[in-house]
C-alpha cells in the first residue's frame, strides 16, 4: 500500500511544478503515469489493439485540463477520473463505429449495368485535385495523402502519424466531403 | 507518433497554466456578474410592466418568502454543483443540494395545490405560456456566463453540467417573474414557472456535448467534431 502512496505524493509535486511550466517535471510525470494508464486500459479492455490510442488520448486529456488539478488534493483520484471518462467515451465511439462498419474481403469489380460504368469519366484534372488537397486542413491533408495517394493501410498510417485509426477515418471522410465540394461534386469516394 | 514522442511534444507545449480557482470562489464570481444581470432585467421588466400590484401583501406572507428563498437556494446550489461537476476527483455530493432544493420547491407547490383544493374544492388554472420565454430571456445571460466558467474545467459530464447551469440560471430568472408577474396559485406556479425551469433544464442538457468538449480533440482531428 505504501508503494502507491509515495508515487502519488511525488506525482502531486511534479504536477504542481508542471503547472508552473517546469517541462522536466512534466516529462517525468507523464513518463511515470503512462504505464499506470496503460494498465488501467488493459484491465478494462483486455489486450486490445487500440490500447495505445487510448493511452495517448488520456495523456492529451490530462494535458488539456492540467490546470484543474489542485496540488492540495490527492493526484491519483484526479487522474483516474479522467482515465475512466476517456475510456467511457472511447467505448461509445468504438461501438458507434462498429455498428456502421462492415468488413469486406474484396471490392466488387464494377457495376453490372452498362449505364453505371459509362457515366464514370475519371477524376478530372489531377492538378486541380492536388491544389484542392493542398487547401485542406493539416490533419485531413495528411490522411488523404497517406490513405488515398500513398495507398497506406489505416494501421500503417496510424503508426506513421500517431493519430488513431478512428481519427484517420473521420479526417478522411471529412476531407473527401470537402474535396467533393471543392471540385464541384465530380470526385468519387 | 508513438507515446514517447507524444510525451516529449506535450512537455514542449507545457506552458505555465493558471490553476482553476476553488468552486466557491468561482461561484462568487458568477454571482457577482449574474445577479446584476438579473437585477437589470428585473428593472427593465418593472419599468415596462410595473411591480405586481399585490407585492406588499405577498411579501408579508411567509409562504411567498419561503418560495423565493427556495428558488434562490436552487439557483445557488445548482451553480455550485455545475462548477464542481467539471473538476476531476471531486466528490459529487454537492449535486444532492440542487436536487433537494428542487424537491422542496416542488413539494411546497404541491402542498399549496392540496391546501387550495381542500379549501376551495377546485384549482385555478389557465394558459400562461409566456413564462417560458420570459424565464429563458432573463436566464440567458447568467447561463452564458456559467457556460464560460464551466468551459475552463474538464468536460467530464457535459449534459449534467449544462443541465445544472440552466437550472441555476432559470431559477434565478424565476425570482424576477415572482416579483413582476401576478399569478400565485400553486398549480399555475407548478406548471408555468417550475415547469418552464425544468423543461429548459432538460432541453438544454441535450446540447451538453456540443457546448463542453475535450479541447485537444479538435486539434487532433484538425476539425470540429
Amino acid at each position: 500500500m505504501t508503494g502507491w502512496v509515495q508515487p502519488e505524493d511525488r506525482w502531486a509535486g511534479l504536477m504542481r511544478d508542471a503547472q508552473g511550466g517546469d517541462r522536466v517535471a512534466y516529462t517525468r510525470l507523464l513518463e511515470e503515469i503512462t504505464p499506470v494508464i496503460r494498465r488501467l486500459a488493459v484491465k478494462r479492455w483486455g489486450d486490445f489493439e487500440h490500447v495505445e490510442d487510448l493511452v495517448q488520448d488520456v495523456l492529451l486529456s490530462i494535458h488539456s485540463v492540467r490546470h484543474t488539478y489542485d496540488p492540495n488534493r490527492p493526484f491519483l483520484p484526479w487522474m483516474v477520473v479522467i482515465v475512466r471518462n476517456r475510456m467511457a467515451d472511447a467505448a461509445r465511439r468504438y461501438s458507434r463505429q462498429a455498428g456502421r462498419e462492415m468488413d469486406i474481403d474484396a471490392c466488387p469489380e464494377t457495376f453490372l449495368t452498362v449505364e453505371a460504368n459509362a457515366s464514370y469519366d475519371g477524376p478530372g484534372d489531377p492538378q486541380e485535385l492536388l491544389r484542392a488537397i493542398e487547401q485542406l486542413p493539416e490533419g485531413q491533408r495528411q490522411a488523404v495523402e497517406m490513405l488515398k495517394l500513398k495507398e497506406m493501410s489505416l494501421k500503417e498510417a496510424s503508426a506513421a502519424t500517431g493519430v488513431s485509426v478512428a481519427a484517420l477515418k473521420v479526417a478522411t471522410h471529412r476531407a473527401l466531403k470537402a474535396l467533393r465540394v471543392a471540385l464541384g461534386g465530380g470526385v468519387p469516394e | 507518433m508513438n507515446t514517447e514522442q507524444l510525451i516529449r511534444q506535450l512537455a514542449e507545449d507545457a506552458a505555465p497554466v493558471r490553476a482553476l480557482r476553488p468552486p466557491l470562489i468561482r461561484l462568487g464570481q458568477w454571482l457577482l456578474l449574474a445577479v446584476p444581470m438579473v437585477l437589470m432585467m428585473t428593472a427593465m421588466m418593472v419599468w415596462a410592466m410595473g411591480v405586481r400590484p399585490d407585492f406588499a401583501d405577498m411579501w408579508a406572507q411567509p409562504r411567498y418568502r419561503y418560495e423565493l428563498a427556495i428558488t434562490v437556494l436552487t439557483a445557488v446550489s445548482a451553480a455550485y454543483a455545475a462548477l464542481v461537476s467539471g473538476i476531476p476527483g471531486r466528490s459529487l455530493r454537492p449535486l444532492l443540494l440542487p436536487m433537494a432544493a428542487v424537491v422542496l420547491w416542488l413539494g411546497g407547490l404541491a402542498v399549496d395545490c392540496v391546501v387550495s383544493w381542500q379549501r376551495d374544492g377546485y384549482l385555478v388554472f389557465h394558459n400562461d405560456w409566456v413564462c417560458l420565454p420570459a424565464i429563458a430571456m432573463v436566464g440567458f445571460g447568467p447561463a452564458a456566463l456559467m457556460v464560460a466558467l464551466t468551459r475552463r474545467a474538464a468536460p467530464l459530464r457535459p449534459r449534467l453540467t449544462i443541465a445544472l447551469t440552466t437550472l441555476a440560471a432559470t431559477a434565478m430568472a424565476d425570482v424576477t417573474l415572482r416579483i413582476v408577474h401576478q399569478h400565485d396559485t400553486g398549480l399555475m406556479l407548478l406548471v408555468w414557472q417550475l415547469g418552464s425551469v425544468l423543461l429548459l433544464t432538460m432541453l438544454t442538457s441535450w446540447f451538453g456535448r456540443h457546448l463542453l468538449a475535450w479541447r485537444h480533440l479538435h486539434k487532433l482531428y484538425g476539425t470540429q467534431l
